[in-house]
């Protein structure tokens, strides 16, 4: 497929305009996506924090203090949300499994495009007003964000937001091996949200841990922004995540390539 | 009496028919226990690598916080056994409307929509849990086992809690058309229940105890456990699974009657 | 026998809201949202009896689905009365829902992943009908459909044909007194269509239930229904038998010409005094270098009478 970049790029945000049209055609989804499903989990975080401080023998814990934490308790399940993608790939799954992907297949454009475009177009649009509730959080509490760094954190989010989609990729294409795979969305995602640092900053870890999960390109999703963003970390650890999701990207990239061509050769489909 | 024998029988069809579908799917199966355990773990991690760092959170230690997770784990174990499968299809049936096939059943919408898919491979996670309630018990210096009894009250309560507020949340996809993120909600919701309540202060455990009571899930249960009777703690979770199935009774009739099928 | 359905100013409004395209729009539409009522079913007053197929015939979003749904008790009317064996469909008694069934052709009622016996062990129960009585049944039923070989494999391992005989055993299992097929045989080849229709003639022959039949194959109208419903907008247009409607019908004859240098066939119906006016017409259009003439058929007169009916109002 010969494709002009004027092209690429039109293509591209007609199908991000449908992610972000279809998904403001339910408001009352939108609403609880963008806003009440924030709320409710920023705000069990930070309860869990200001108890854990209340009756902690120090001020601080690990080296950092309770602003610090309740900071981290803020942004981590907002950042956590962005980066786990559930419903588009069980979409992705579906299509593969019930065999429609063939509509997309006959297309002049690659099922991994469609859905890509999509998912990033729905998620700009909920990301931008779901963020209102962690930065009003952290101007209220005086919370030690630094949002100058804000544009080059989203940045780093967006780009491991691709190798959350090659993930979502790979689940779907076992589709066309095996006629159930939601049971590997669930267990990716849930352990994402541990190697991302979601459900505990990595920095409380073990320090083989720590060292273990800094390494592997799963922090470039919650952990490593965060970091930056609240001054726990430094440039040199952002840098360090934009290095690890692009080889992450390179080699699951490579492995979706091949296992996608090795997929739709063998392809049958269920005879629906 | 011999309705109850009917869906006694009833509930074994389904039990078979869902064994047999279950392991037609083998590793599908098989990741789906991991899974379930890879959750478990991390419930557990959260709160292990917390207390590397501090000895009391809320008003429990180490031991009592294990004691806590391990029962709320079970709770849950059963709720996804009994009920998960099919509240996760529900949105789904709303939206193809295959839900009027089973609306079309002469047997009671709720218990159709509810039961008739049993979570075969949530059946392991169900003895551990339990094993890690008993050996986190165990650990605790002096435990009085006969303490456990109450939980034949308080263990139905509490899955009173979870049952009724997810169904209630599927309903609610029935006025809306698409809901799908309603179950993101109800995670969310959910999680109110896998932390103490003494991390709630104030008004808002008391509203956690007695409007959105999912501190009966597992909070209420383990302070029986672990601390001093406080009997309205049991009065109040024999009394709350006959409210809610009342109240979510009334909200399922308005419901239907709002349902307009999706595919005229 | 009296009526088993009986239906009286039966109506139904639904409310559905309109958007423009765009982004824009859609944010527009978030708060303010315009909503249009539609109405789906008018005045439909009708009377069926036990032992009849009853053909509903209209067009997409005529209001087919909205009546059989009505009537069995899965939507409530916004205005009138219906009583389906004596109860009222949307009060969904269990008594009531033991004596019916539906079919929706597109959606399966049995179990995807396990075998159809296996699905049919469940709705046994669930009808609490007798284990031996309800397994001959089955095995009646598929004899009669001619499947019996497919009953102990998982139903998506199923051909679409072969699923919707599953499908129609398990509609059946139950001996319902009315039963709601829509578009049982949507999709599926003609050997697996005409298979359909013979065995369903056969079943209303033999165990007598009312049946209320949507679809859009007009052989199956013309071959099965007893009484025909025509429904345009929502309203009863025609209710009578599939001969009444052909002998009322002016249209009786059809001409089918080509023109020279065409390869296209045209096609006029007509009746019989119009005959020198359409041949007038014809030869003023061209050179003709094929012409016919034949008797009318059902699907002719329906389809004329539906793009009338579409293209007035």
């Amino acid at each position: 497929m010969r494709t002009s970049f004027a092209a690429f790029w039109r293509r591209n945000l007609a199908l991000a305009n449908l992610g972000i049209v279809t998904n403001l055609e339910y408001r009352f989804n939108f609403i609880i996506d963008a806003f009440i499903q924030p709320i409710l989990t920023v705000g069990i975080e930070v309860l869990l924090w200001l108890a854990i401080f209340k009756t902690a023998e120090h001020a601080q814990i690990g080296g950092f203090n309770r602003e610090s934490y309740l900071a981290y308790a803020v942004w981590a399940p907002f950042l956590g949300r962005i980066t786990i993608s559930w419903m588009y790939e069980s979409m992705m799954a579906e299509e593969v499994a019930s065999g429609s992907i063939n509509t997309i297949l006959s297309r002049p454009i690659s099922f991994f495009e469609y859905y890509l475009s999509q998912m990033i177009g729905y998620k700009l649009i909920t990301t931008l007003f779901s963020m209102m509730v962690p930065v009003a959080v952290s101007i209220y509490f005086k919370l030690p964000i630094f949002y100058e760094r804000l544009p080059i954190t989203l940045l780093l989010v967006t780009y491991y937001l691709v190798l959350v989609h090659i993930m979502s990729f790979l689940v779907s294409i076992l589709g066309f091996y095996l006629t159930r795979v939601r049971s590997f969305t669930i267990l990716k995602n849930l352990t994402l949200m541990l190697l991302s640092g979601e459900l505990v900053p990595i920095d409380l870890m073990p320090k083989s841990l720590e060292k273990l999960f800094l390494f592997l390109p799963f922090s470039s999703g919650v952990y490593i922004p965060l970091a930056y963003l609240s001054g726990r970390g430094d440039f040199e650890l952002l840098k360090t995540g934009f290095f690890n999701v692009t080889w992450a990207i390179a080699v699951l990239g490579l492995f979706s390539i091949i296992f996608w061509k090795r997929g739709v050769r063998q392809y049958t489909g269920t005879g629906a | 009496m011999n309705n109850l024998l009917k869906y006694l029988s009833i509930y074994k069809a389904f039990f078979k028919a869902s064994f047999a579908a279950d392991i037609e799917y083998r590793l599908n199966f098989v990741f789906l226990i991991i899974a379930e355990f890879v959750w478990y773990s991390t419930q557990l991690i959260l709160f292990e690598v917390l207390y590397r760092h501090t000895n009391v959170i809320g008003d429990w230690n180490l031991q009592q916080m294990r004691v806590f997770i391990f029962l709320a784990l079970f709770v849950d174990s059963i709720y996804m056994i009994l009920w998960d499968q099919n509240f996760l299809a529900f949105n789904d049936n709303v939206r193809k409307g295959t839900l009027d096939l089973l609306l079309m059943k002469p047997i009671d919408s709720m218990f159709m929509l509810s039961s008739q898919r049993i979570s075969i491979s949530h059946i392991p996670c169900f003895f551990i849990t339990a094993a890690g309630c008993i050996w986190s018990l165990a650990q605790l210096p002096d435990f009085n086992w006969l303490k456990l009894l109450w939980l034949i009250f308080l263990v139905p309560a509490g899955l009173s809690v979870i049952f009724c507020g997810r169904f209630a949340l599927n309903c609610t996809a029935i006025l809306f058309t698409r809901a799908d993120f309603l179950q993101y909600v109800w995670f969310s919701l959910f999680r109110l229940g896998l932390r103490p309540d003494a991390i709630y202060s104030g008004f808002l455990r008391i509203i956690l105890i007695f409007v959105v009571p999912f501190a009966m899930v597992a909070s209420i249960p383990a302070r029986i456990l672990l601390e001093p009777t406080q009997y309205w703690m049991i009065a109040w979770g024999i009394v709350l699974p006959f409210i809610l199935v009342t109240l979510l009774k009334k909200y399922w009739r308005y419901c239907l009657s709002q349902y307009s099928s999706a595919s005229s | 026998m009296g009526s088993v359905i009986e239906t009286e100013n039966l109506g139904r409004v639904y409310k559905t809201y309109s958007k423009k395209e765009g982004i824009l729009n859609s944010l527009k539409g978030f708060y303010d949202r315009k909503y249009i009522e539609k109405v789906a079913l008018k005045d439909a007053t009708l009377k069926i009896e036990a032992g009849k197929i009853v053909g509903l015939v209209g067009s997409n979003g005529a209001g087919k689905t909205t009546l059989l749904k009505i009537l069995s008790g899965l939507i409530y009317p916004t205005s009138g009365t219906a009583t389906v064996l004596g109860y009222k469909p949307w009060d969904r008694d269990n008594e009531f829902l033991k004596q019916v069934s539906i079919l929706l052709g597109q959606k399966n009622q049995l179990w995807w992943d396990i075998t159809p016996r296996d699905s049919y062990s469940l709705l046994t129960k669930i009808y609490d009908l007798d284990t031996n009585v309800a397994r001959a049944r089955v095995n009646e039923l598929a004899h009669l459909l001619n499947c019996t070989q497919v009953l102990d494999t998982q139903l998506r391992r199923l051909s679409l044909g072969e699923r919707m005989k599953m499908e129609i055993i398990g509609s059946l299992l139950h001996a319902p007194k009315v039963l709601f097929l829509d578009e049982p045989t949507i999709g599926l080849d003609i050997v697996a269509q005409s298979a359909i229709r013979d065995f369903l003639e056969r079943y209303v022959k033999e165990y007598q239930p009312a049946i209320i039949l949507t679809s859009h194959y007009m052989d199956d109208i013309a071959q099965l229904a007893d009484q025909l419903l025509l429904i345009s907008k929502g309203q009863i247009v025609y209710d009578g038998t599939v001969e009444h409607f052909m002998t009322t019908s002016d249209l009786k004859k059809k001409l089918i010409y080509r023109l020279k240098n065409s390869t296209e066939e045209k096609e006029k119906l007509f009746n019989s005094q119009e005959l020198p006016m359409v041949l007038a017409e014809m030869a003023g259009a061209g050179e003709v270098a094929d012409i016919k003439v034949e008797e009318v058929d059902f699907e002719d007169v329906i389809r004329s009478f539906l793009a009338k009916e579409s293209s007035t109002r």
